[in-house]
């Protein structure tokens, strides 16, 4: 009834509009309400129709049903690891591992929908032959040799097989990939300068509205990143740091926008997402790197002091707790780093596996598969809702320790 | 997203803040144990005793230190 009662013209008018100012609360099922659900709703399942389409490209199974039903009967002989193995080698059968890894793991070249894929430089140097440029596409799909190098399961090897020959009849030559140093621009340093641009282009224009519009009511971009700015600002860095706060606002809230915009950027399924970037393990490594550094750099005697001979504690003690507190020192950014990476792969592979799931069930029976499918879908958009949550508090939670871990550094000695 | 600071009073907006600090704490105690584990171990190759004495020690003695460790870092601070 409250809808109707919404879409009735009259009641959209002033008298309305008094009972809100009135104080009255406001309708729960409003119209604009209920879009917004709506419209969240079909994005999600756009988001997992296009994720259903990406993934399933090549491994839907080609075989009808009568030749699944012989794979099945087969797959329950005694031999069907040795068959389904065969099969996975010649790249018959869907593998839901393979998939799942190397959409989390980073490539030479950027796939885009079916056989399409945005070439990318490739940048080796070898320590014998020197510096090769060339794109990614001389690979073709790492099926060819070129320039001395090729592609062996996802990374660059060197050979001596003339250029264009087929990766299957050309050898690696151990020595020489050895001293190959792999500098490439691949898909996750692209996916890193497409959200550094956005990143600059986002805040340099925010910069300039503050200047230009000083004192003015906030617009456009200012009214998305204002809100933010002043959660990193109260709830992050004043709670955890303390007074000091102000001299690590710029590192505070370049890791909270960065981590949050390329977990953003990791779950959207297209081009210019789709890349991993956060769930890689040497961009968090990066990440607690720097906070790491910063904490050391600046941290106080007071903090030194509490590291290499806690204040008011018994000698024998010491002799643990030292050793204890300076692992602890490598320990917590090293857990930054795992956090941040776990939390941002698992959460991939669990989206993947659910899609998998419907060509693992479609392999052995069509209909199992489309009955999967539609169980598979509703996981899905339950895990990318969950995801988007994740995105957020992944960005706070590294954030947050970051701020404490420099917090305890910076912080004054107390009066015992 | 300045929600939960206006909207959760202060005192829960702490509290949710001080369970974010012991996040990261069983990896750190888990840390600590392999690594006096291993430097045990390690020491235990290097000296080239028969029976590894100093493998037990010390990963007795980093049990020991994670429990100093969590003790320390849950206490209250001054």
């Amino acid at each position: 009834m409250k809808i109707l009662e919404e879409v009735d013209p009259p009641l959209r008018d002033e008298s309305y509009l008094r009972g809100r100012k009135q104080g009255y609360p406001p309708p729960v099922m409003s119209i604009p309400n209920l879009l917004r659900a709506a419209s969240l709703l079909i994005g999600s399942l756009l988001f997992g129709a296009a994720n259903a389409q990406h993934e399933g490209h090549g491994q839907v199974p080609q075989h009808d049903v009568v030749d699944s039903t012989v794979a099945a009967v087969v797959a329950a002989d005694t031999d069907a690891p040795k068959l389904a193995l065969e099969e996975a080698e010649h790249g018959g059968r869907f593998d839901a591992g393979k998939l799942i890894m190397g959409h989390i793991g980073d490539e030479h070249g950027w796939h885009l929908w079916g056989h399409t894929t945005l070439p990318l430089p490739i940048i080796v140097y070898n320590t014998e032959r020197g510096v090769s440029v060339f794109s990614s596409s001389h690979f073709d799909h790492g099926h060819k040799t070129y320039g001395g190098y090729m592609l062996h399961e996802g990374s660059i090897v060197a050979t001596k097989a003339e250029d264009g020959t087929d990766v299957h009849h050309a050898t690696i030559d151990e020595p020489l990939t050895k001293a190959t140093w792999d500098i490439s621009i691949t898909k996750n340093v692209m996916s890193l300068f497409i959200s550094l641009a956005i990143l600059l282009f986002v805040f340099i224009g925010v910069a300039k509205a503050y200047t230009r519009r000083a004192g003015q009511a906030p617009t456009g971009f200012q009214n998305l990143v204002e809100p933010i700015i002043l959660f990193v600002r109260d709830d992050v860095a004043k709670s955890a740091i303390g007074p000091k706060y102000m001299t690590f606002m710029p590192y505070l809230l370049t890791a909270f926008f960065f981590i949050f915009l390329n977990n953003l950027l990791g779950l959207v399924p297209f081009f210019p997402g789709g890349a991993n970037l956060t769930g890689n393990i040497a961009v968090t490594l990066v990440l607690a790197l720097i906070t790491f550094i910063i904490v050391t750099v600046k941290g106080n005697k007071h903090y030194w002091h509490h590291i290499l001979a806690m204040p008011g504690v018994p000698g024998w003690v010491l002799f643990i707790l030292t050793p204890v507190e300076i692992l602890g020192m490598f320990l917590k950014p090293f857990v930054l780093m795992i956090r941040l990476f776990a939390n941002i792969t698992a959460g991939h592979i669990i989206a993947l596996s659910f899609f998998s799931l419907i060509f693992v069930f479609g392999e052995t029976n069509a209909g199992a598969g489309y009955g999967v499918s539609v169980m598979s879908l509703a996981f899905t958009v339950f895990m990318t809702m969950l995801e988007l949550l994740v995105a957020f508090i992944q960005a706070y939670v590294f954030t947050f320790l970051s701020a404490m871990y420099i917090g305890a550094a910076v912080e004054e000695p107390h009066h015992h | 997203m300045s929600g939960p600071s206006r909207r959760v009073p202060k005192k829960a907006q702490e509290g949710y803040n001080s369970y974010l600090r012991f996040t990261g704490l069983g990896f750190t105690m888990i840390g600590i144990i392999l690594a006096f584990c291993f430097a045990g171990y390690w020491l235990d190759g290097v000296i080239g005793w028969k029976y590894p004495v100093l493998t037990i020690v010390l990963s007795l003695t980093g049990i020991a230190g994670s429990m100093v460790y969590l003790f320390k870092e849950t206490s209250t601070r001054k």
